[in-house]
Parts: C-alpha cells; structure tokens; sequence
C-alpha cells in the first residue's frame, strides 16, 4: 500500500499535468452580490449570488463589469489580475443646500376666502392688479407675514416671506407705500380656517 | 463548516493536499474497495478521483462538499472499472475467485489503519456481501459519514430513497449478520 506522501507527490504531478491541458480557468469571486458578467463566445454569462461566491469559467470577463461585481483571478495565465479588488466608494451625492429665499405660503386664510389661490397646487395666484393704496384704504386683504410681528395666533402658520411685494410689478410709483407695520386692530378677525369634511365633528 | 484545507490548496498551499490524502484517503479506499474487491485497483480509482480533484479545482465551499465530490468520483470509476472488468468477464472472474480465496492482506492492513475494531471488521465483512444497492448507502453513511442527502446525491437518487434503501439494506445485514452468528449491538 503506498504511503500519503506517495500519493499525494502523484496526485500533485498528475493534476498540475492535467491542468495544463485544461487551459485557461478563470476563478470568479462575487464582490457585491450582483453578478458577474463574462463574455462566452457571443453571448454574455451571468452568475448571481452572496458576495464571496466562487465561479470559474473559461470566459472571457467584461472588464467594466468585472471590475464592479467580482474579483478575477487566473492563477495560472495571468498572475497580474490576481490582485484583490476593492469596492470604490460610491461618490456620494453632495446635496445642494436649499435655497433660503422664502417660498410663498400655499395660501393664507385672507387669499383663500376670496379664492385667492390655485386650486391645482395650493399657490397663491400672483396679484398683478395691486390696489392702488391710498390712505384710507382698508387693510391689504393679503398681508405679507414678513412685517406681521404675530398679529393672529391663527396666522402663525404662514411662512415668511416678502416676493409677492417685490415681484408684483409696480403700477403706481408715486402712490405711497403702506405702511409697513399695519394696524393689527383694523385687520377683521378671520373665520375659523374650514376644517375637512371627513374630520368635521359637529 | 468550512474545508480550510481545501481552500488553502485552492490559494496554491500545496501541503494542503496532503491534509486532504490523509483525511479521506482510507475511506475513500474502502469504499472503492467494495466495488472493485481489490486495493491497488482501488488505489489507483481512489487517486484518479484526487486527481480529478487537484485539476479541475471544482468551486466547493463546505468539508461535505469535498467528501461528496470525491465520493461521487470514486463511485462513477469504481462503476466503469467494473463494467470494463465484466467485459472481460473471464479475466474478472478469476480475479474475483483469488480475490475470496486471498485473506486480502492489503484489507486488513487497511482495516488496521482505520483502526476498525472487531464488530467494525465484521460490518465491512457483511456488507461486502451484500448486494450493491443495499451497501453503497451503508457505505457512504456509516463509514464514509455522509448525510442521508449527500449519500443520495453520491448516488444519483432522492433522499427519500435513499432513507428508504438505508432501512432495507439493514433489515438485510440484520439477516446476513444474524446467520453468521452475530448478535450484537443494534444497526
């Protein structure tokens, strides 16, 4: 009977033989759990599975995708494709910081009593005919917050803001400017904002 | 659990593979050894099989795999060494008559460094009489130690046949043994 080390001196030398004649074997391992992608003649082959999977193949290895999904190693053809391939980080996507210039409320108690606003998305609808303010004028029906120092906890929801002044676009220029601190008492007490029908609890 | 010796072999570790000779290399004999009833032949299908092993480098993760593998090799030649043996039906009688009038001595020396003790050596002696469909599955499971699941796919069945052919091949040694006068520890 031969011995363990025989065997395996002859087991050794035969493989190594044998191998030699199989050719080029590429050892495929999984990196990201995807896929690994190999050319095959004029196809493509696709291997899925956990990260650290083994495949081999005699295909020929998509380099961009290889390079993503697996480490390729030939052991014998090429040792420079042995190197263990790292993941790249994925660069991550640098939010752009909000702008700070104030939106406009989707729409404030006063404009939405006189439909003031879009009914597709809640947007004040741009008053291009600003009253020409004179010095009896009753109060702006829609009073920028901006000025408004909390006149109506009521109100308090409304975001400040200060476009619809400025890009309303100036009709009379020699008119005066209102007063930019209303009278919160000449402000008529709004009614209460409607509520959902389906919430409504008499 | 992991076939570290196989992976390191896998990495270009070569002393790995003597770690492997070693750690299947008797089972692997007997088991052939029953197909062939002759140790060099199943020397030589045994390391045909580790060969095959070393060469292709099959994609193989767990230590059952490695024994599966390598089992299931050694069952596809021992199987067409037996068929080119029948061909030559003359020749593979004859060696099989010299083969029960020798006491074998490459059997015993093989029981011996399997250190098989007394009730062990008489299992090996009955189930090399029984028929082949009863022992192979007692082979790989008891000797080999290999799962009702991994014994099917060495063979090329379901597991339920396989549970099923392990029960009736111990109803038949139970037979076997009980004729030869052993009454021993239940199968």
């Amino acid at each position: 009977m031969k011995s363990y080390e025989e065997i395996t001196s002859e087991v050794l030398e035969a493989a190594r033989e044998r191998r030699q004649q199989i050719g080029k074997r590429r050892r495929i391992t999984l990196i990201s759990g995807i896929a690994a992608v190999c050319v095959v003649g004029i196809g493509l082959a696709i291997w899925v599975g956990r990260p650290g999977k083994r495949v081999e193949t005699v295909a020929q290895p998509v380099a961009s995708v290889q390079t993503i999904t697996a480490t390729v190693t030939e052991t014998e053809v090429i040792p420079e494709t042995t190197e263990a391939y790292t993941m790249p980080t994925r660069a991550k996507e640098t939010r752009s910081t909000k702008t700070t210039t104030a939106t406009a409320p989707k729409y404030t108690r006063s404009a939405y009593e006189n439909n003031e606003y879009n009914e597709d998305d809640h947007t004040p609808v741009v008053n291009t005919d600003v009253p020409e303010p004179t010095m009896t004028a009753p109060p702006a029906p829609f009073t920028p917050s901006t000025t408004a120092p909390a006149e109506s906890p009521t109100e308090a929801h409304a975001e400040p803001t200060g476009q619809g002044q400025t890009d309303a676009p100036v009709v009379h220029t020699e008119a005066p400017k209102p007063d930019p601190e209303p009278v919160v008492t000449a402000a008529p007490t709004p009614p209460p904002l409607p509520m959902p029908e389906d919430d409504y609890v008499e | 659990m992991e076939c570290e010796s196989y992976l390191r072999f896998l990495d270009g570790d070569t002393s790995a593979m003597q770690e492997i000779v070693e750690q299947y290399w008797d089972i692997m004999l007997l088991y052939v050894n029953s197909y062939v009833h002759s140790i060099p032949d199943a020397e030589d299908i045994a390391e045909e099989a580790l060969i095959e092993l070393a060469a292709e480098q099959p994609v193989l993760e767990e230590e059952s795999q490695v024994k599966t593998y390598l089992m299931k090799n050694c069952r596809t030649l021992a199987q067409e060494s037996v068929k080119q043996k029948l061909q030559r039906k003359s020749d593979a009688e004859k060696e099989l008559q010299e083969w029960e009038s020798n006491d074998n001595v490459d059997l015993l020396m093989l029981e011996d460094r399997m250190q098989l003790d007394d009730s062990k050596r008489l299992l090996h002696r009955a189930l090399l009489r029984l028929p082949r469909k009863h022992r192979d599955i007692l082979y790989l499971h008891y000797f080999v130690g290999l799962s009702y699941l991994e014994s099917a796919t060495v063979l090329g069945c379901s597991e339920k046949h396989a549970v099923s052919a392990a029960y009736n091949a111990r109803l038949e040694l139970k037979k076997l043994m009980e004729k030869e006068g052993y009454f021993g520890e239940k199968l």
